[in-house]
């Protein structure tokens, strides 16, 4: 995994989070918002894109496990043939702003479905993001159809 | 979710596409920040003063694995920090760091500074090395001075 942080976490970057996104939206729009995510995708998380790429789903479930664990969210994940399901039951972003009484809009969520979509963009792999309720949402990494196993 | 450990590179990439629009641009994203910030740290300052920002960095210094050192006298607040975990993950990163990404904290601290009648001096030192001081003056004079010596003193709206 390239990147492998320790030590305390700083949950209040999930605030500057959602300002973030919420004033890009507002001053730039979305597609603004559509390349800072890709970048980030793509170029930050250079490692997960180019295994993505190759046809390795494994780096990315690595990342979120290892994450999730810990901002200690609560998720399942499911192998599925070529691909798996990360079904987030609570996200700790979203914990985080309603600890914090933030209000939540449905805009917090595009952190997730903007870098999935950014993720899946040229690579073997559909990722869809579905979104279940407050802090819930299923994450599906599946291989496109007609391509070759890995 | 972008991990809060990974936030600060999403940050970086937001740097990058603001300052290819100019300046101005980043100016604006930083005031946006500075406003969230208040409501974070203008409560220690409105209860405590120096004190109290004393306090507020005290937290982050652990809470984000600062290696720095704290410092309260009667004229400022001192934030010394001898390792940025910010800097140091916007360096650690396949995307590359903002060449300027070190001038965002005195772009958001700056403001908040000057809301409640204090002076932000902050030498950033270097953008490629992740150590800085900041000190926070009640006396705008000594601020200045503090400024005057300072290897890189930022000066994130002109001024």
């Amino acid at each position: 995994m390239r990147y492998r942080d320790t030590g305390n976490v700083h949950k209040d970057f999930h605030l500057a989070m959602n300002t973030s996104i919420q004033y890009v939206l507002r001053t730039y729009g979305m597609e603004f918002l559509r390349e800072l995510f890709r970048r980030t995708a793509q170029e930050v998380y250079k490692d997960i894109y180019l295994s993505l790429k190759r046809g390795e789903w494994q780096p990315l479930l690595e990342h979120w496990t290892y994450y999730y664990d810990r901002e200690e969210g609560k998720y399942t994940v499911t192998k599925v043939d070529g691909g798996f399901i990360f079904l987030v039951l609570e996200c700790p972003a979203v914990r985080h702003l309603k600890e914090k009484q933030v209000p939540l809009t449905s805009d917090f969520a595009l952190q997730e479905t903007l870098i999935n979509e950014a993720w899946s963009s040229g690579t073997q792999f559909q990722i869809r993001t579905e979104i279940l309720g407050e802090g819930s949402y299923r994450m599906s990494v599946l291989p496109r159809p007609g391509r070759a196993e890995s | 979710m972008i991990p809060s450990d990974h936030y600060v590179r999403l940050y970086n990439e937001l740097f990058k596409m603001l300052g290819e629009r100019g300046q101005e641009d980043l100016r604006q994203y930083w005031r946006e920040i500075s406003r969230l910030q208040k409501t974070i740290l203008g409560p220690f300052i409105e209860s405590d003063g120096l004190r109290g920002m004393y306090t507020y960095w005290e937290h982050i210094r652990v809470e984000e694995n600062c290696k720095a050192d704290l410092k309260l006298t009667e004229d400022y607040f001192e934030f010394r920090m001898r390792k940025c975990p910010s800097l140091t993950k916007a360096m650690d990163n396949d995307a590359g760091v903002y060449k300027y990404y070190c001038d965002h904290c005195s772009g958001w601290i700056a403001p908040i500074m000057e809301q409640y009648g204090y002076h932000l001096a902050y030498d950033m030192i270097s953008r490629t090395e992740p150590r800085c001081i900041m000190r926070v003056y009640k006396n705008k004079e000594k601020a200045e001075a503090f400024l005057k010596e300072a290897r890189l003193p930022a000066r994130p709206y002109g001024e």
